[in-house]
């Protein structure tokens, strides 16, 4: 594998859950890459490990053994505090269930990640500007989540994760609660996201028509890769 | 500054409580405010009592001669020396009480903090039924320079009732030494006037002396002086007497601390169930913040601030209630001198706002730090 054309690179990664007494071991030594500027999709029936192949990719989570390796940085030798600033400069997440904050407005809500940089006010309302411009939001700016119907929502979710210019976006069932023309509205977004800003993209869905969208597709099944299927953009 | 928003909707989410809860913490902080306020008062009691100053009263009963004032200008260290006797009298409404000091024109010298200009004890000195009051007691009264008041009084008076008739020569500021205001008259009106079978007698000599060091000394002479007689005497330097009067019935040190104490503990479990019960409801709005890359002492810090913020708030409000509000006091303790706010009770306050703010928000705080981004998310 070229690491230096990779964006992601999991090698011999090993993660295990703990519920209750017993131990479940939820990926078994999976080794994956995922290259600069491609947009995968991750498949699976639930529990084959998807979510968990996202946490470690977005730094959220760490193995049990392996590396793993984003933006050229192993996040297994950081410590909690480094890989909270590492998150904040490369990776933005898009949740099902949007993961917002129901009392900040649209533009505060996308404004979130640059409250931890030094970016003046000016200067991060210029950027959350462009982020709200670009998810085609910038006239509902001022409205609270509560406010807005859901594709709205996952459009401010979408503008938070690429406000600070982020390597990589993951984004963990993006549509799942979306009807489908919204949810085509939010893939063909993500689709030129990563066409036009080049921004490498990790998706998780058990949607096939959403997968369709990304440039390649790999399914999950008990915690290793079971197939691969390369999508022509 | 950046983070205010942030602070500002964790506060607003649930205005209810939110409201509730400072409610709470003002009237906590109302009661630390006042007690602490009230210590502040002693102390001030204290500290502003002279140790060169000192007090003579009957040992037994209440009344003494006047004519010991002669005896103890002679013992060696006394300098100005003044007599008084008090008569307790109404006005109007029962409600309208004063304390009316009789003396004569020593008392400038003995009292020079009272800052009564000589020419208006002179007044009082050919006016026999003259009386000088202090401003807030006039206006409490409703007493203007000029008025021939009627109190009723303690004291018969010389036509058999307890009506003692006044004319008011002078309306002098307020002294803070007399938080009550205070009310001066002639010696010789009360001597003269009343018809108890009680002349020449009084309540008290109160005189300074040249060196406080000797004041214990000099006390004690004076108290030898009239062991033997039939109206015995008790001699207490200021301070000691109203060191003495603090402590005498209750220690109020220890009571206002329990009082504030007592208060602070309460808040103490409200606040921190509170806080814990919020910041359980935000717990995945505290993972998405930990997700962007809030650190966990950044996300920590925040559920502290939070809690800062509330509790300062509420003993800012606290504080300026209890300033405001002597008319409770006097209805916590009765009698009791007004708080006074000084820098030492509001750095108090917020020293204790801080420690409450601190205390109550760490297990919450504990609770966001520890939190795993992952569990959260999924809702475990």
């Amino acid at each position: 594998m070229n690491e230096i054309m990779d964006a992601v690179v999991l090698r011999d990664v090993v993660k295990t859950y703990r519920r209750g007494k017993e131990k479940i071991e939820v990926l078994h030594h999976l080794d994956l890459s995922v290259k600069r500027g491609e947009f995968l999709a991750l498949m699976g029936p639930s529990g084959s490990g998807k979510t968990t192949v996202l946490n470690l990719i977005g730094g959220l989570d760490r193995p049990d053994n392996g590396e793993v390796i984003v933006a050229g940085e192993d996040l297994t030798r950081l410590s909690g505090g480094q890989l909270a600033t590492w998150r904040s400069r490369h990776v933005g997440f898009v949740f099902q269930f949007y993961n917002l904050m129901p009392m900040l407005s649209a533009e505060r809500n996308v404004g979130l990640p640059l409250l931890l940089t030094p970016l003046s006010r000016a200067e991060r309302d210029k950027h959350v500007r462009i982020a709200l411009d670009i998810v085609g939001l910038a006239d509902r700016a001022r409205h609270k989540p509560g406010e807005l119907s859901g594709g709205q929502q996952q459009r401010v979710a979408i503008a938070r994760a690429i406000v600070a210019d982020p390597t990589i976006i993951v984004c963990d069932e993006p549509t799942g609660d979306l009807d489908r023309a919204t949810a085509d509205d939010i893939l063909a977004l993500l689709k030129e996201l990563n066409q036009s800003q080049g921004k490498t993209i990790v998706m998780v869905t058990h949607d096939q028509k959403a997968a369709a969208y990304a440039s390649r597709q790999l399914n999950l099944d008990k915690g290793q890769i079971v197939n691969e299927v390369g999508i022509a953009a | 500054m950046k983070f205010l928003p942030l602070l500002w909707a964790a506060l607003r989410r649930k205005p209810a409580r939110t409201l509730l809860t400072l409610l709470s913490i003002t009237v906590a902080f109302l009661l630390v405010g006042i007690m602490s306020g009230l210590n502040a008062r002693f102390a001030k009691l204290v500290e502003d009592a002279r140790v060169d100053r000192i007090v003579v009263t009957a040992r037994y009963g209440v009344w003494f001669p006047v004519a010991y004032v002669d005896q103890i200008v002679r013992v060696g260290g006394v300098k100005d020396i003044a007599h008084l006797a008090f008569i307790e009298a109404t006005y109007q409404e029962p409600t309208n009480r004063l304390n009316i000091q009789m003396t004569d024109t020593r008392l400038l010298a003995v009292q020079p903090e009272m800052n009564i200009e000589p020419r208006i004890f002179a007044d009082l000195d050919r006016v026999q039924d003259g009386l000088i009051l202090s401003q807030g007691l006039a206006d409490r009264l409703r007493i203007t320079v000029g008025d021939k008041v009627p109190f009723a009084t303690d004291r018969v008076y010389q036509d058999g009732s307890r009506r003692w008739a006044f004319n008011v020569l002078a309306v002098v500021p307020d002294n803070e030494r007399f938080p009550q205001g205070f009310s001066i008259g002639n010696f010789k009106y009360l001597n003269e006037g009343r018809k108890d079978g009680l002349r020449n007698v009084v309540h008290r000599i109160v005189f300074l002396i040249d060196n406080p060091e000797r004041a214990s000394a000099i006390a004690n002479s004076v108290e030898q002086l009239f062991a033997n007689s039939p109206a015995p005497v008790i001699a207490t330097p200021e301070r000691t007497l109203i060191e003495n009067n603090l402590r005498g019935v209750i220690d109020m040190q220890f009571f206002t601390y329990a009082v504030s104490a007592a208060s602070l503990f309460m808040i103490l479990f409200l606040t921190g169930n509170v806080m814990a019960q919020s910041v359980r409801e935000r717990i995945p709005e505290f993972a998405v913040m930990k997700t962007v890359g809030f650190s966990d002492r950044g996300v920590s810090a925040l559920v502290l601030l939070e809690t800062t913020v509330l509790c300062l708030l509420g003993a800012g409000l606290g504080l300026v209630l209890a300033n405001a509000a002597p008319t409770l006091t006097s209805a916590i303790l009765p009698g009791a001198p007004a708080p006074i706010m000084t820098p030492g009770v509001i750095g108090f306050a917020i020293g204790c706002a801080v420690l409450v703010a601190i205390i109550s928000g760490a297990p919450a705080a504990w609770r966001v730090k520890q939190l795993s981004i992952a569990e959260a998310l999924a809702g475990r």
